[in-house]
């Protein structure tokens, strides 16, 4: 067990150390490739959908934050779709586009997200195309930060930076770092052609890629991962600006996180197996290397998880033991041994150092080209220690829905007005 | 719009995967490297350690044969019963990191337990002689596989251990080593399995509780105090005797001197 248990140790130490080192080398060689391009001199017509399901609470959030976008009115939309909520979304909704002109607002049965997002498609009128969601919100120089990247003709898809609001629970500051990891991933999978998730709040599409391919897919729980995909399966290019901040608000507690991560990581098994054609030559990096790794990254994470927890497990209970057997006797016991001789300092050890090292470099790296202010030292250490066994156990979960067919719906939740006094 | 071929950005470099290989490679090799360093400079530690204690081993045995007049006040062995209990924390915490099979801990180890055995040696004539209350004890363990509640053994020693330093000296014998010394102990006492712990001689081949241990030890104690009174005691009435022989021997001498008197 321990020797098997070693080896998986170095394969993971040994893949995880490959691909940090490749990443942070693609970051290095496009350094002066960070910048997002100017806007268009003639900019173009811009359609914002807001789907919204139960969303009285933080609608009106999202609309100010969208009509405060730095972006002239005349070229904007905002189109609200209320899927079906059975709270006053539908009203707030009317009254805003009463008083804005470049608002408008629907309204239909519950059907989920995709079929919202469809029926908004119907009336758009710009030339790009995004959503954001009723919960989250966005900075006020984001929009004018991606525009610039549609000049070029084979940009299908333009992702933002995608942040959690304050965190206030420990989840959610687990949350703030794990979103933190997905720009700077995102940002280097950009520069590799290797996007595969555009997340749904504020990626902004070309409008005749839509056209051209058909709306979203209103049979996934997640179709941000099937646009994204679906963009790489047609040759689309997808941008990413590393400071286009757009705010969400993370789960706040340990089930919601649970059931939104089971519900994305189902989503993802099913559309990248409908795409799984991308896992080819043809589609280089993508299909070679980052969609091949984040399946063994899957694989290594659960079983690295188990193997780490049966060995905490083992020495706790063992420790345990011994003190029941002296009677919590304890007191003239040594503890601590201070002589450097117990120093850990095997091969693991170090490139265990080095990772978290690597680490602690990559995530104040993007803090910083993100424009992030706020501290974050804490959640890091709060993300180093818990989020290889929650991933994982979210993973497993996935996994066991997965074969077992569960069924995975998105039909929007009734939010409680305690519920965002966390966030 | 929709293209065929791989977009530039998609392009495998080759040559960059094979320089990052190279380098993750290279990484590992100087981190194992690193690491093997270290473990070789704690090996050599270890082996000065053992050197060190086999001359004060040494040195204690001849101080208390050179001393002839109460050898048992002048010789005191405890700081080298602190360093013998280090070499075996650090070689414990070696084998786990270096295996059960490593030949240099190997070596180390039985080196180690001859150290210990003439220790024990040591102390158990110094126990006879000069009339000690010590507990002596030898702990036989194996590892985890053969013998799960050695731990729990080991680790109830070692608080008796803490708790009667004066009193209690444990040397712990990896019962699967093969070496001479130790068949002959094992033999003499009768240690069949472990964990097996020989208190004073008597050995017992199954797990002490604390309890039992620590019953053991205050009767040790106990024994040595009563057998310390009883010579006392014993002094005391020769010392008596010799009083009352002298004290008749001088009344029969002034007797005579009165009768000559007379």
């Amino acid at each position: 067990m321990i020797v098997l248990g070693e080896i998986l140790m170095y394969i993971t130490s040994y893949f995880g150390l490959f691909a940090a080192l490749f990443f942070l080398l693609t970051l290095f060689e496009n350094r002066n490739h960070l910048k997002n391009p100017k806007p268009q001199k003639v900019l173009p017509t811009v359609t914002v959908m807001v789907p919204a399901c139960n969303e009285e609470f933080s609608l009106s959030k999202t609309i100010k934050s969208l009509l405060n976008l730095d972006y002239p009115k005349n070229k904007l939309q905002i189109i609200i779709i209320d899927d079906g909520s059975v709270d006053n979304t539908y009203k707030i909704a009317k009254e805003w586009a009463k008083k804005h002109k470049c608002i408008r607002a629907l309204t239909k049965p519950n059907g989920g997200k995709g079929t919202a997002l469809n029926l908004g498609l119907k009336y758009t009128t710009g030339e790009i195309v995004g959503c954001l969601d009723a919960d989250s919100v966005v900075d006020s120089d984001c929009l004018l930060k991606m525009v610039g990247y549609f000049k070029n003709k084979n940009v299908g898809a333009v992702t933002p930076s995608l942040k959690c609001t304050t965190p206030k629970t420990i989840w959610q500051r687990i949350q703030t770092i794990e979103f933190l990891l997905g720009v700077y991933l995102r940002k280097v999978f950009s520069f590799l052609g290797a996007i595969h998730v555009t997340p749904g709040p504020f990626t902004m599409f070309r409008k005749s890629f839509f056209d051209k391919t058909g709306g979203y897919d209103e049979t996934t729980v997640t179709e941000d991962i099937e646009v994204a995909l679906r963009l790489q399966s047609k040759g689309y290019e997808i941008e990413n600006a590393m400071d286009a901040n757009v705010y969400a608000i993370a789960m706040p507690t340990f089930l919601t996180t649970r059931k939104q991560r089971v519900r994305w990581y189902r989503g993802f098994l099913d559309n990248v197996f409908n795409y799984k054609n991308l896992f080819s030559k043809k589609y280089g990096n993508l299909g070679l290397f980052v969609l091949p790794s984040s399946f063994a990254s899957i694989f290594l994470a659960i079983t690295v998880s188990f193997y780490l927890i049966y060995h905490l497990a083992e020495s706790l209970l063992s420790r345990f033991t011994n003190l029941y057997m002296v009677g919590f006797d304890i007191w003239k016991l040594k503890w601590f041994n201070a002589d450097p001789f117990f120093i850990n300092n095997s091969p693991l050890m170090w490139l265990g150092w080095l990772s978290i090292a690597m680490g602690i470099f990559v995530i104040f790296f993007t803090k910083w080209a993100s424009k992030e202010k706020d501290k974050i030292a804490f959640n890091y250490i709060l993300f180093a220690l818990l989020y290889l066994p929650l991933f994982s156990y979210w993973w497993i979960e996935s996994l066991y829905c997965k074969l077992a067919k569960g069924k995975v719906e998105w039909k929007g939740r009734k939010r409680e007005a305690k519920e965002l006094e966390y966030c | 719009m929709a293209k065929t071929k791989t977009s530039e950005r998609q392009k495998i470099q080759k040559s960059k995967y094979i320089m990052v290989l190279a380098v993750t490679t290279l990484i590992f090799i100087i981190g194992i490297l690193l690491g093997n360093y270290f473990a070789a400079q704690k090996l050599s530690q270890l082996d000065q350690l053992t050197q060190t204690l086999r001359t004060d081993t040494l040195a204690i045995e001849i101080q208390y044969d050179l001393i002839a007049e109460n050898p048992c006040d002048a010789v005191t062995d405890t700081p080298l019963a602190e360093q013998l209990y280090e070499l075996a924390t650090k070689l414990d915490y070696m084998e786990s990191r270096l295996g059960e099979d490593d030949e240099t801990v190997l070596d180390l180890k039985e080196y180690y337990m001859l150290l210990e055995l003439r220790h024990w040696m040591f102390n158990k004539k110094t126990n006879l002689q000069c009339g000690d209350d010590k507990s002596l004890i030898l702990y036989f363990y194996a590892n985890k596989d053969d013998c799960p509640s050695c731990e729990q053994q080991g680790f109830i020693l070692t608080w008796l251990r803490k708790n009667y330093p004066e009193n209690v000296l444990v040397y712990a014998f990896d019962y699967n080593i093969e070496n001479t010394a130790l068949d002959t102990i094992k033999t003499i006492y009768g240690v069949e399995n472990t964990p097996a712990v020989v208190f004073n001689e008597q050995a017992y081949n199954h797990f002490l509780t604390k309890s039992e241990l620590e019953a053991f030890t205050i009767q040790v104690m106990e024994d040595a105090k009563a057998k310390q009174e009883l010579d006392t005691n014993l002094n005391e009435t020769e010392a008596l005797k010799e009083l009352v022989e002298k004290t008749l021997q001088e009344l029969d001498a002034e007797k005579e001197a009165n009768n000559s008197d007379n």
